[in-house]
């Protein structure tokens, strides 16, 4: 970091110190259970929690069909329940097809199923990803890696404070061979976003 | 706010604003960001604001400004804001 932007943080920091120190004293919350939350952020592990819902509808229909139609309730079934914020929020899961491709963005500010997935990731909440998915998704898959035919259909969906939106993508051919833990591993943050499709090693899929 | 004057945050469609960050960046840069993150949802469920208060208040920061935080200065200034600290 230059010099500069060293000085910045450290002023932001001092920021957020006094506000830690307000929390606390207005018994919001204390800085040890601060700490103790960022911790429970690792990216891996939460947006887990979202791959256990796609390889459970991968296996079971009935789960796929209970998640389709209530998502909330399809991730309290396995544990994950959503809280966080606010109840009103409610969690749509969309599935991929041999047709239809789904991606989410939130073009107002960066509503995500952070109560299924953890945080945000910095792309995410970028003016350049907001203003362009809705309008080029296709450029924007494939700055990701994704190339999609030109006959499938591109559903972008806009998360908003009542609505957020978890893709379930279609199981690649030959994970039906894999372990479920084996197949929560092809289950990625962006596959659960759609910006990425799982995809299987080489060494499975030969 | 002027009468049919945008709100910063609405970017859906708009051109101009670049290239993607790069793909597998972190979810926070600094701690300070996840320090803002987590005290927003602390002082929300402790109903100190609500979360649309939150929101319309980060989206009524002056465009220039706006654009010129960083994202999680936004989210900052609107807390400073609501908890009487700004």
């Amino acid at each position: 970091m230059s010099g500069a932007g060293h000085h910045r943080n450290a002023e932001l920091q001092a920021r957020v110190n006094r506000l830690l120190d307000l929390a606390e004293s207005r018994g919001v919350i204390t800085r040890g259970q601060v700490d103790a939350r960022i911790e429970a952020f690792g990216d891996r592990v939460t947006a887990r929690n979202g791959a256990d819902m796609v390889v459970r509808a991968w296996n079971s229909p009935e789960y796929r069909e209970r998640l389709l139609a209530d998502a909330g309730a399809a991730a309290a079934e396995l544990g994950h329940a959503g809280g966080g914020y606010s109840s009103d929020i409610r969690l749509h899961a969309v599935a991929n097809t041999p047709t239809v491709h789904h991606v989410v963005v939130c073009t107002l500010c960066s509503c995500y199923p952070l109560a299924w997935l953890g945080p945000p990731p910095a792309w995410y909440k970028s003016e350049a990803y907001r203003s362009r998915v809705v309008r080029d998704p296709r450029g924007v898959l494939r700055e990701f890696g994704l190339v999609l035919p030109n006959s499938t259909e591109v559903r972008v969906w806009d998360a908003s404070a009542e609505a957020r939106y978890l893709v379930v993508p279609q199981r690649p051919p030959g994970a039906e061979e894999l372990s479920e833990d084996a197949q929560r591993d092809l289950v990625t943050r962006d596959c659960l976003i759609g910006v990425a499709v799982p995809r299987l090693p080489a060494e499975v899929s030969r | 706010m002027l009468p049919g004057m945008a709100y910063a945050n609405d970017v859906g469609g708009m051109h101009g604003f670049g290239e993607l960050p790069e793909g597998g960046g972190p979810t926070f840069e600094s701690v300070w960001e996840a320090q803002t993150f987590v005290l927003n949802q602390a002082f929300v469920a402790a109903g100190a604001y609500t979360l649309d208060e939150f929101r319309a208040t980060m989206e009524r920061i002056p465009p220039a400004e706006y654009y010129a935080m960083p994202y999680y200065e936004r989210w900052l200034t609107a807390l400073e804001h609501l908890v009487g600290e700004s």
